[in-house]
């Protein structure tokens, strides 16, 4: 019997594999949901120890894909090749070497991509402030951009750059709720001071830009509220 | 010539009978409409209208279904035979190994062929239903496809000769799959390593089948209209070459091998 194996037999250890891969991650999801591995996470979301790493490498991939979309599917592939095949792919796929965004109404394209990158890790705040910039500037919904700049800081309160984008979403170029604005600039001042331990010059480089911004919007609309006509 | 088109007409309906009986075409149907009816429901982040992301998702699983359908197609097309001892009474016929080997090709390459087709067709309905146009690209995007299971079925079919059927599925699958996904950026990958590993991955480059050149994802999804004529010919001709080849070889191992 031993020559006559069924050739449906090959495919059964990588059938077993395919069902037991998710079965997998599916009980590991449901034994995060209990109460008790989240006592040995020490809080944390056992799936984001288990998967912590696989889900923020996921959710960059999911930006990076995004960005592919914004690009209309153009390869940013930095390097060409004098070789035939390169001659080749480049000509098969969307390489037209013309530098095209989706605009508009078009750039609701992304969303599902920045979606599927913040589900993956709320914690990536690229994809979150890609997706408010889409909703906000592109599509002109700010009400649903309102909402991801909502989301997106009960998700990440640490993050000075998210606080500031709220900021400049409130103050909508000198044309929104100045004072609701200050206030959200000031409330990120606090941040970067608390997080630099009252030493911003100890922040990164990244943040101590952002907490430059900071100081210029609160100045900016200090003098834009005491050009403001005196209310009756 | 009439007696050679009868023998591979009849051994193309085994393949076609073949590849209904068995169940892989109904179970990857099944599970392609499981994961696109709640996909095409979804609203991310409360915003309809995007659509182009489940052309990609739909795209990928045609490729990943064909890839599945074609390399197992090609890999049963031998070790079965001998398995069963049914290659005896096949051998017994007027009919050369080499006809027998290139008859049961036709045959699985045109049934993984015809279930691509049916991909297509439920891709290009799935388009329409969403109010979504088709374009000379999709004509384009199928041939490519169409040969890009061709090269498959070559490949599978020369490996279900040298290799373990299990071997066999995990070698042509990976290296189908691999070459699709990095084959274009192997030359980027060569630079900045040493010699040997360079050396390694140029040949690789210069060897493996080119499975990225039948890939017109891109161009179907965002709508950048069809091929040059001139390309599409070339990697035809890649195509027909590379497949020529590879029956070339595995006609000389069939006919060397002791049965």
């Amino acid at each position: 019997m031993s020559g006559n194996s069924s050739p449906n037999r090959h495919w059964l250890p990588l059938a077993a594999l395919c069902t037991a891969a998710p079965a997998a991650i599916f009980a590991l999801f449901l034994r995060a949901k209990g109460p008790s591995l989240a006592q040995i996470a020490s809080g944390e979301d056992a799936l984001s120890v288990a998967f912590g790493d696989t889900k923020a490498t996921i959710s960059r991939a999911m930006v990076h894909k995004a960005d592919s979309y914004f690009h209309s599917g153009m390869d940013t592939k930095g390097v060409s090749f004098a070789d035939p095949y390169c001659w080749i792919n480049d000509r098969v796929h969307a390489d037209t070497g013309e530098h095209c965004h989706l605009e508009g109404e078009k750039a609701v394209e992304l969303l599902p991509w920045l979606w599927a990158a913040v589900r993956s890790d709320p914690g990536n705040v690229d994809a979150w402030t890609t997706a408010i910039y889409v909703a906000g500037r592109e599509m002109g919904n700010r009400a649903l951009a309102a909402r991801l700049i909502a989301e997106a800081r009960l998700h990440n309160p640490d993050s000075l750059e998210l606080a500031w984008k709220h900021g400049m979403f409130l103050y909508d170029s000198g044309k929104g709720d100045l004072r609701a604005a200050r206030e959200v600039f000031l409330t990120a001042r606090e941040l970067a001071r608390k997080l630099s331990h009252g030493d911003v010059s100890r922040l990164g480089e990244h943040d101590r830009t952002i907490e430059h911004f900071v100081e210029e919007c609160i100045h900016r609309i200090d003098d834009d509220i005491k050009k403001e006509p005196p209310q009756t | 010539m009439k007696i050679f088109l009868r023998q591979m007409i009849a051994i193309v309906r085994l393949s076609f009978i073949e590849l209904l009986r068995r169940n892989d075409l109904y179970a990857l149907l099944a599970l392609a409409l499981t994961l696109m009816i709640p996909l095409s429901m979804a609203s991310p982040f409360g915003a309809g209208g995007a659509g182009r992301y489940l052309d990609e998702v739909a795209l990928l699983l045609v490729w990943g279904f064909s890839l599945f359908i074609a390399v197992g197609a090609g890999s049963r097309l031998l070790p079965p035979e001998f398995a069963n001892r049914t290659i005896y009474p096949l051998l017994a016929k007027p009919i050369s190994r080499g006809r027998l080997l290139l008859g049961k090709y036709l045959g699985a390459m045109l049934s993984s062929s015809a279930a691509v087709l049916l991909f297509y067709f439920l891709f290009a309905g799935s388009v329409l239903l969403r109010g979504g146009t088709l374009s000379m690209a999709l004509v384009e995007a199928v041939v490519l496809h169409i040969l890009f299971v061709a090269l498959a079925v070559a490949v599978s079919l020369l490996g279900s000769l040298i290799f373990t059927p299990s071997a066999n599925l995990v070698l042509s699958a990976g290296m189908l799959t691999a070459m699709f996904f990095f084959g274009r950026r192997l030359p980027e990958y060569a630079q900045g390593v040493s010699s040997a590993l360079a050396f390694v991955i140029n040949a690789v480059y210069a060897l493996a089948p080119h499975a990225e050149f039948f890939d017109m994802r891109m161009r179907v999804i965002h709508g950048h209209g069809p091929v040059d004529a001139v390309v599409m010919v070339i990697v035809c001709l890649y195509a027909v070459a590379y497949v020529a080849a590879l029956l070339c070889v595995s006609t000389a191992i069939f006919r060397r091998k002791k049965v």
